[in-house]
């Protein structure tokens, strides 16, 4: 039924706004309306009583009704096709003038007509306007007058007081015409002029609208989004249409839970009786928010926002939420680069300082050996190994091997690195090591890795300034002697004692591919080794009627298929007792029986990893797992390592690889 | 990279495997993985993470053992990695995420939904430049799988 009356309205509609279209006036619009509305109205009724009259067989008025029927059919089918509405209108009202005068002429049922007649001021006034509709009313009424008044004008004799009767109500219908289309008019004006303004002032809000660079919108009290909003707001969240989304939707998933949930309770506390405007400014959760857009492929883009609400308070409640939000990313991001960069710079500053002053060539073999310790490491993370306590032990002597080296470039900022890490893994590795560990140690790989690749990246960029002449001068120099002179120089400033080298018989062509790590790592240890412990202080030194200079000999030979290599320093010597009573002091050595020990078994125990004969563990020496690490890497290559000393003379270290 | 944001994923893999295919995956020993190097793995789910720490959890399969899961899950046989081993991977994968999510409450993380990479030693797009990916390996009856990290701490 409600579909079938919507049909009918919509039928109605189409009709009588024929010819409307494209009209743009109000006032215009309405007159067409009203055009087509009397044209259609004219037409059933003048249909009707055509019908009626055929039927009483009064043809003549049958036959002018029905031409008037089709005269307006007429009318309205123009309007429709030509959109003339001033013709059309003038087509209709004295289509309507001839045919109220004719039915006047001709009296009707008890002269009825004279009462259909009154209509037309009506009609020619709101259809022709007023100036026009007030002339074609005049002549109307001086056809009726003489047609009332004048005997034998019409058909029917219709008496002066019965015509007065007409007349009178005929001006009275006329005014009430006149009145209401002179009042309706002006209203139309003042409406007019008044939506003209308003449409003005929207395209001014529209245009701020459009063009601030914030998001501003309004808050219903269901924290609905309002129909005014500003362009950028659909910017920020890449969404168009935001009218009726809610805000807590549109942030969902994209902000931290527990800031989402403080949003929720503070929206509601703003459509509170009790509303404190001073405190809500302070609490506002979404003062500076992060926002986490998820991406197509995968990932998130981050973008920070600050939002700012004030409620719109009317009677004594909020009604709506201002809220305006900016998208402030470009200024965090730029903020964060600034200051990663500033840090970034400032440590590539410092290692820049220490590495510029070391060979090049140096520098490379330290990286090359630092990511071998890696690469071994990690082939020992990836093969089947169950012992946890070993892995941590080998990641121990990566470590330690590798910061050696580091220390001994000068590489202060990678070393005190890697010193921390030491410290972390010494702290664990007497313990029962959970899987948890193992892989927080993984993870510091992971930065060791990080920190030689910033090395890597800086050496490069270092060797790009330097000519290629100066490269190979280094590279031709001897990097194992080298390696173990800067040893020398940087620990024996440290002790403040003076060590000659001498390596004359030292052939480090001798040295194989295979085993130049190898004797590189051993020659380094025992030269710290050497200055920690062996070398003595000048003052001691000649009290003791020794050279004040010390001397580390270092020498090599090949012989049936085996490279030995020899380290020999004229130091303190191994001192079996002290040995023995430091072994004493040491937890891990409790339970040995240090009494029935031979000299030798003693001083054997200097190659356990809990061994360190100095007093405190300093950067340089003290960690123990010196000599050890030795040891293991010669036997695992199938090598032996022998050592010999006399007290308060000298110690020697004789390694033995096969070839 | 900490270890406070890679334990939950941890524990909800070994958790979601063990409810939903009855099996407990032993966690073996983790390693470096190399951004380049070759691999075993025909699946891999990538989550994203976002928020005090910035990276990736990815899940990676070998086609057999996807294909296990997935004939497991659907009751279907499968011959080969199609549309419904994408959709079962996905879904597991995003079972993990919502498991993990609980062990990460207390951190300011959002974590993405996963988004399926596939083909033989397919690439995938770690976020991050020179940070190297910690790798998981996890070894169950059905079969091994594996379990990458890549994060950055944006809060020190």
């Amino acid at each position: 039924m409600a579909g079938f009356l919507n049909s009918i309205r919509r039928f109605w509609n189409n009709i009588t706004t024929s010819g409307a279209a494209g009209i743009l006036s109000m006032e215009q619009k309405r007159r067409v309306v009203f055009l087509n509305s009397i044209d259609l109205a004219g037409m059933f009724i003048l249909l009707a009583f055509s019908v009626v009259n055929y039927r009483d067989n009064k043809l003549l008025i049958a036959a002018s009704l029905l031409s008037a029927f089709f005269i307006l059919f007429f009318a309205l089918i123009y309007m429709r096709i030509k959109k003339k509405f001033v013709l059309s209108g003038y087509i209709v009202v004295i289509t309507i003038f001839f045919l109220f005068l004719f039915l006047l002429y001709t009296g009707g049922v008890e002269k009825s007509y004279s009462l259909w007649i009154q209509t037309f001021p009506l009609v020619a006034i709101f259809i022709l306007g007023l100036r026009p509709g007030l002339i074609a009313t005049g002549l109307y009424f001086i056809g009726i007058s003489c047609l009332v008044f004048i005997p034998q004008a019409a058909q029917v004799e219709y008496g002066f007081s019965f015509g007065v009767r007409v007349i009178g109500s005929f001006i009275l219908v006329f005014f009430f015409a006149l009145f209401y289309e002179n009042i309706r008019s002006q209203t139309q004006e003042t409406l007019e002029k008044l939506s003209s303004d308003l449409l003005a002032a929207k395209k001014q809000t529209d245009s701020i609208m459009a063009h601030v660079d914030e998001g501003i919108f309004l808050l219903d009290s269901t924290l609905n989004i309002g129909s005014e909003y500003s362009r950028e707001l659909e910017k920020i969240f890449g969404i168009k249409n935001l009218e009726n989304r809610s805000l807590l939707n549109l942030l969902e998933k994209k902000i931290d839970e527990k800031i989402f949930s403080a949003t929720k309770d503070y929206l509601d506390m703003f459509f509170k009786p009790t509303i404190n405007i001073q405190l809500l400014e302070e609490i506002n959760p979404l003062d500076r928010v992060e926002l986490h857009f998820v991406e197509s492929d995968f990932g998130f883009i981050t973008k920070y926002l600050e939002f700012t609400f004030a409620p719109i308070i009317s009677e004594e409640k909020t009604g709506n939420i201002l809220c305006t939000v900016k998208d402030i990313t470009e200024e965090i991001e730029l903020a964060k680069k600034l200051k990663a960069q500033e840090t970034r710079t400032k440590k590539q500053m410092e290692q820049l300082f220490q590495i510029i002053n070391v060979d090049p060539a140096m520098l490379n073999e330290f990286i090359l050996d630092a990511e071998s310790e890696l690469e071994n490491i990690n082939t020992l993370l990836k093969s089947d190994e169950k012992d946890y306590n070993l892995i941590i032990n080998s990641i121990y002597q990566s470590v330690h091997a590798i910061k050696g080296n580091a220390l001994l470039l000068g590489l202060s900022h990678t070393s005190k690195k890697l010193h921390g890490i030491e410290d972390e893994i010494s702290e664990v590795r007497e313990k029962e090591l959970s899987w948890n560990e193992l892989l927080k140690f993984t993870i510091r790989l992971s930065e060791i890795k990080n920190e030689i690749n910033d090395v890597k990246d800086l050496v490069e960029r270092v060797l790009a300034f330097r000519s290629n002449k100066d490269v190979k001068k280094i590279v031709q120099k001897d990097l194992l002697i080298n390696a173990v002179e800067r040893t020398i120089n940087v620990l024996s400033k440290e002790r403040n004692i003076e060590v000659n080298l001498v390596t004359d018989n030292f052939n480090s062509k001798a040295v194989t591919a295979k085993y130049r790590k190898v004797v590189k790592d051993i020659l380094i240890q025992l030269t710290r080794n050497s200055l920690a412990h062996g070398i003595e202080e000048p003052k001691v030194r000649s009290s003791l009627a020794k050279e004040k200079v010390g001397t580390i000999i270092i020498s090599s030979a090949v012989e049936d298929g085996k490279f030995t290599l020899s380290f020999k320093d004229d130091g303190r010597g191994l001192n079996a007792h002290t040995i023995k009573e430091k072994a004493k002091s040491i937890e891990a050595f409790k339970n040995m029986d240090f009494d029935g020990m031979t000299d030798q078994r003693v001083l054997s125990l200097i190659f356990h990893p809990r061994f360190s004969t100095a007093k405190e563990t300093t950067f340089a020496a003290g960690r123990g797992i010196g000599l050890n690490l030795i040891k293991a890497t010669v036997e695992k290559n199938g090598g032996s390592l022998k050592v010999r000393s006399a007290r308060g003379k000298f110690c020697e270290f004789v390694i033995t690889l096969p070839l | 990279m900490d270890i406070k944001y890679i334990d939950p994923f941890i524990k909800a893999t070994v958790n979601v495997f063990d409810e939903f295919f009855n099996v407990l995956p032993e966690v073996q020993k983790p390693y470096l993985l190399d951004k380049d190097e070759e691999h075993e793995w025909d699946v891999s789910a990538i989550i994203g993470i976002a928020g005090e720490a910035k990276g990736a959890v990815v899940i990676s399969f070998p086609a057999e053992l996807a294909s296990i899961l997935t004939s497991r899950l659907t009751g279907k046989t499968v011959r080969e990695i199609d549309e419904d081993v994408v959709d079962t991977i996905g879904e597991v994968v995003n079972i993990v995420a919502g498991n993990a999510k609980k062990g990460l409450e207390e951190y300011r993380l959002m974590i993405s939904l996963p988004s399926i990479v596939r083909g033989k030693n397919h690439k995938i797009a770690w976020p991050g430049k020179n940070a190297p990916v910690i790798a998981i390996p996890f070894k169950s009856v059905l079969g091994e799988f594996n379990l990458s990290v890549i994060l950055e701490n944006i809060i020190a």
